[in-house]
This record gives C-alpha cells, sequence and structure tokens, in this order.
C-alpha cells in the first residue's frame, strides 16, 4: 500500500507537468529554441534561475554536508546570494547584447565579445566536459528518491535505473520545446521543491525542535566555521564560497537563463525575487539537518537526513519529500542537457561547418544524443561511489571556474582579449586539473585553498598579463569600444 | 563602422549598486570575518544572507530610480 502512495505521487506529479508542457509550443527557428525567444518576465525568470540552480542533491549532498558538518554546510546560502549579486550586474550587457547580436549560449557571447570562434569553441568545450559527469551524477541522484518511495519493495540498483529512466524519457520534452518548455517546467518544478519544500521543511524543523531534537542537543563544534589552526585550512571557506558565486556564472546552463528573459529589467527584478526565496529555503533546509543530526541513523548516513526526517511523517510526507526532490532534480538536468546540447550544435558544429545554425533541428538531434549518452553512463556506472564519476564531477567543477577571469572581465574590461582568454581559460583549466588530482579537498601549503581557487589566481594573473603585453590592434580595439559604448547608445552595430 | 562616441559617465546609482555589490563581495569573502564569528557559525550566514535579500531591493531601488533599466 505503501508503496503506491510513493510512486502514485510521483506519476501525479509528473501528470500535472505533463499537462502543462503538452500546452506549451515549439519554436520555429534556432534562436528560439534556444532563447526560448527572450520572452518571459521577472516571475518566470526568477524560478527558472533557481530550479537550475539549486540541483536536487541540494536536498542529498548539500543537505548531508550541513548533517555532518554543521554551519559550514550553509556556504552554499553565501555563495547563491553573490551569485544573484553577479545575476543583477550582469543583467544589462548580457540582455543587451544577447538581444542585439541573436546571442544563444554563453560560448557565443564569449566569441562575439573577443571577436575569437578559438575563444568561443574553448569555452563550448570546457562547459560540454565539466557539465557532463553533472549530467550523469542528476540523473543518478534519483535513487534515493525511488528506494525511499518504494518503501523496501525496490533495490538501490532498481531504483537507480528507475531514476534514470524517469530522467530520460523527461527529456523528450526538453529535445521537442527547448528553452521555452524548460523555463515553464522550471515554474512548475520550483513551486514544488522550493515553496512547497520550504514549508515542508519548516514543518519538519517544528518537529524536530519540539521533539527532543533541538540546537542545544547538537555537537558544539556545528556552530563554529573552519579558521586557523583547523584541520581544513583557514582559506577553506573562502574557497567554498569563491568557487560557488565565480563558477556558478561559468555554467551554460545557469548563463543561458538571461538569454530567456525579455528585458534587463526582467533579469534585475528576477536577481531581486529569487535571493529571499534562496536564503530562506537554503538557511531552513541547512538547520533541518543540523536539528536532524541527532536523530537515530543520521550519522551514519548524512546523505539521507532529508528521507530520514520526512519519514517521521509517514508515507505521505516522505511520498511529499520525495517529489520536492525529484521536481529538483528534473529542472536542472533538463537545464543542462538543453543548455549543452544547444552549445555543442550553436558554438561546436555551426562553426565546423562554416555557417550559423539557424535550424532547431540542429538542437533537437544535439540535446536527444547528449541525453542518450548521459542515460547509458549512468546505467554503465550505478554503482557511483566505486565508478569514478564523482571524482570527475569534482574535477569539473574545480575546472568550469577558469572560465570566470574570461567570463566576468570579458563583459566588465574593455582591455581583455581573445589571446588572453585562450590562454587564460586552457593554462587555468589544465592547472586545476592537476592540482585536484593531487590535492582533492584542499591544498595544505596554501592555508586551505581549493584547486579551483589557486588555479583562478593563475588564471587571473595571466589573462591581465596577456591583455597588456599583447594588446588588439587598432580595429579590433575599436570594435570591443562600439560594443561596449553600444550598451549606451541606440542600436547601430551590426554583428 | 560608425565613428566611436564619448564614453558616458559614471552615474552616481551606477556607484552606489557597484558599491553595494563590492561590499557584498567583501562581507562574504573576506576569510577573518568568519574567523572570529566563533560560536556563531549559523548567525554569520543567516545575518549576511538577510543583509544581501536587503542589499539587492536597495540596488534594484537605486538603478529604476536612476532610469538605468
Amino acid at each position: 500500500m505503501d508503496v503506491l502512495i510513493g510512486y502514485g505521487g510521483v506519476v501525479v506529479f509528473l501528470i500535472v507537468l505533463l499537462v502543462v508542457l503538452q500546452r506549451t509550443k515549439g519554436s520555429a527557428d534556432f534562436s528560439e529554441y534556444a532563447t526560448a525567444g527572450r520572452s518571459f518576465g521577472p516571475m518566470f525568470s526568477a524560478m527558472a534561475f533557481v530550479n537550475t540552480w539549486l540541483p536536487g542533491t541540494i536536498f542529498i549532498a548539500f543537505a548531508g554536508y550541513a548533517a555532518s558538518a554543521g554551519a559550514i554546510g550553509f556556504y552554499f546560502v553565501a555563495y547563491s546570494i553573490l551569485a544573484v549579486v553577479l545575476m543583477f550586474l550582469l543583467a544589462r550587457p548580457v540582455h543587451e547584447w544577447g538581444r542585439r547580436f541573436d546571442l544563444r549560449t554563453q560560448a557565443d557571447l564569449l566569441g562575439l565579445r573577443y571577436g575569437s570562434t578559438p575563444v568561443r569553441v574553448i569555452a563550448a568545450v570546457i562547459g560540454a566536459i565539466a557539465s557532463f559527469p553533472w549530467v550523469v551524477l542528476g540523473m543518478q541522484s534519483l535513487t534515493l528518491v525511488f528506494e525511499y518511495l518504494s518503501f523496501g519493495s525496490v533495490s538501490a540498483t532498481v531504483a537507480a535505473l528507475i531514476g534514470i529512466g524517469v530522467l530520460v524519457v523527461r527529456q523528450w520534452w526538453t529535445v521537442r520545446l527547448g528553452a521555452r518548455g524548460l523555463v515553464i517546467s522550471d515554474f512548475v518544478q520550483g513551486v514544488v521543491a522550493y515553496l512547497f519544500g520550504t514549508v515542508l521543511i519548516l514543518g519538519l524543523l517544528t518537529w524536530l525542535l519540539t521533539n527532543g531534537h533541538g540546537f542545544g542537543e547538537v555537537k558544539p563544534s556545528f556552530f563554529t566555521l573552519p579558521g586557523p589552526g583547523s584541520a581544513e585550512g583557514p582559506l577553506y571557506l573562502f574557497s567554498l564560497i569563491a568557487t560557488g558565486a565565480l563558477g556558478g556564472w561559468c555554467w551554460p546552463d545557469i548563463f543561458v537563463r538571461l538569454f530567456a528573459s525579455n528585458s534587463t529589467k526582467s533579469i534585475k527584478r528576477a536577481a531581486v525575487m529569487a535571493s529571499p526565496l534562496l536564503v530562506i529555503f537554503g538557511c531552513s533546509l541547512c538547520l533541518l539537518a543540523m536539528a536532524a543530526s541527532t536523530l537515530p541513523g543520521v550519522a551514519d548516513a548524512p546523505d539521507e537526513v532529508w528521507f530520514i526526517t520526512a519519514s517521521v511523517g509517514g508515507p505521505l510526507v516522505l511520498t511529499v519529500a520525495g517529489v520536492c526532490v525529484l521536481a529538483a532534480t528534473m529542472g536542472n538536468v533538463g537545464a543542462n542537457l538543453q543548455a549543452l546540447g544547444a552549445q555543442i550544435a550553436n558554438d561546436v558544429v555551426g562553426p565546423a561547418r562554416g555557417t550559423r545554425v539557424e535550424d532547431p533541428r540542429w538542437g533537437k538531434v544535439s540535446v536527444a544524443v547528449l541525453t542518450l549518452l548521459a542515460g547509458a553512463v549512468a546505467v554503465a556506472t550505478t554503482d557511483v561511489l566505486s565508478s569514478g564519476m564523482v571524482a570527475l564531477a569534482q574535477v569539473s567543477y574545480q575546472g568550469i571556474v577558469q572560465l570566470a577571469p574570461t567570463v566576468f572581465l570579458g563583459i566588465f574590461w574593455r582591455r581583455g582579449n581573445a589571446a588572453a582568454a585562450g590562454s587564460a581559460m586552457v593554462l587555468g583549466f589544465a592547472t586545476a586539473c592537476v592540482l585536484q588530482m593531487l590535492y582533492p579537498i584542499a591544498i595544505p601549503v596554501l592555508g586551505g585553498m581549493t584547486s579551483g581557487v589557486a588555479a583562478l589566481a593563475v588564471n587571473v594573473a595571466v589573462y591581465v598579463a596577456v591583455s597588456y603585453l599583447k594588446p588588439d590592434d587598432e580595429d579590433e580595439r575599436r570594435r570591443v569600444d562600439e560594443l561596449f559604448d553600444s550598451l549606451h547608445t541606440p542600436e547601430r552595430m551590426a554583428r | 563602422m560608425a565613428p566611436p562616441v564619448a564614453r558616458p559617465p559614471k552615474t552616481r546609482a551606477a556607484r552606489i549598486v557597484l558599491a553595494i555589490a563590492v561590499l557584498n563581495f567583501v562581507i562574504l569573502l573576506f576569510p577573518p570575518l568568519t574567523w572570529i564569528v566563533g560560536q556563531g557559525g549559523v548567525w554569520f550566514f543567516v545575518i549576511t544572507g538577510v543583509l544581501g535579500v536587503l542589499s539587492l531591493v536597495v540596488m534594484y531601488r537605486v538603478d529604476a530610480g536612476d532610469g538605468e533599466q
């Protein structure tokens, strides 16, 4: 009976979602497919950002970190706030350039800014390489959902296959509808995951606090942050927050959300609307995880804290908890696949064929191939801990942040050029990969700095040095000046 | 190509928005601040989170008042 409630809840949620998606219209051309025709207002933009920004594993690995380590687990709230502040600053240049030059992807924007196809292709390839392991992990992250909601009826392996199957089938609509379908489904998924989710979190937190699991019972060390003399090192927390904030806008799926908004004002309003949701949801979830750390079983399996806590409410509450994770995961995996598919079609296939992609079929084929590939890898590496997929994902996070100097200095500083961007990205990515292999957690001699942040120092130094030592010629400087000046003048530039 | 236009001066509102953004980064990324909070790790994140939300509201109002959007 319980399994009917659990899996029945998932089916009801999927039916609601599919009804909404079936009413969504398709795309007439590639630009529409990749950017939803730059048509969404602040409400949809805010929820699309939140649903893409927070992966489903926020309820699993992130909550688990707070349940096992305490206050440091809140670091994602801090970097989320900084990312929203950056979203506010990025709004004008990204939207204006996107609209005027029909930009469809992050790599497309970098290609325009630096006037360079190699920069565009390198950015697209780094984005795809770094994102793919996360798509696979996202597909596998539903294992706990289908295991708990089966109430013991299916094994972990079968639950993993069900989760992967649901996400692969769900992508049919991503392939067919592109960005428009994603933004609309993000709204439904976001409401379920983060609004219903917050209500559920507050209810469970109240139960914990009134049933002997208050913060007085939590280990005192949970309330301190790592500093000088700590095991992690004094710069470890700084590194986590910096990587999250700067790396966030380097992910192609996050960045492309800016292109779906209908104006600069909409993006800025979306930033203002997203911030309280991120803070209230994030802080509530971490507080819940810390309070629940004293529940039996949580110390042994902190990643299951969300499900163990929801179990106290019976099958219905556990089902709602599972659906929250499913909704959050769908938003993130779908966004990733759509953005990567569009980027490969637009910024790798297009330049290779020497044409600008206009047919949406290129995007659809690209997203479909990526979905099947990710599904196959997810099935082949179901035993995720022994497959090395987690290690690969950690490397990729330190790698993706190496796009940050090229993205931010490119958008806010006129002097940066293609030579600087290309050399900084390649050297930064290589340095991050090597350091991550040598120091998977943190680098002790650098005060606990992570590999990505250490490589970022090399990256920025190379970018600035090359920008000054190998300046652009007069024509390119004038082109870049016009590009920046176009943000303050009526439309007059052509691509 | 059209002749270059003079770079527009930064408005007061743009400077305020930038200053608030920088302040947020300093508060959340200046390591000594997280070292001195002692047992107040949770409060540090809750308070900085609320400050971040308020900052964005102020940035939006200042920006809107300048007609920048």
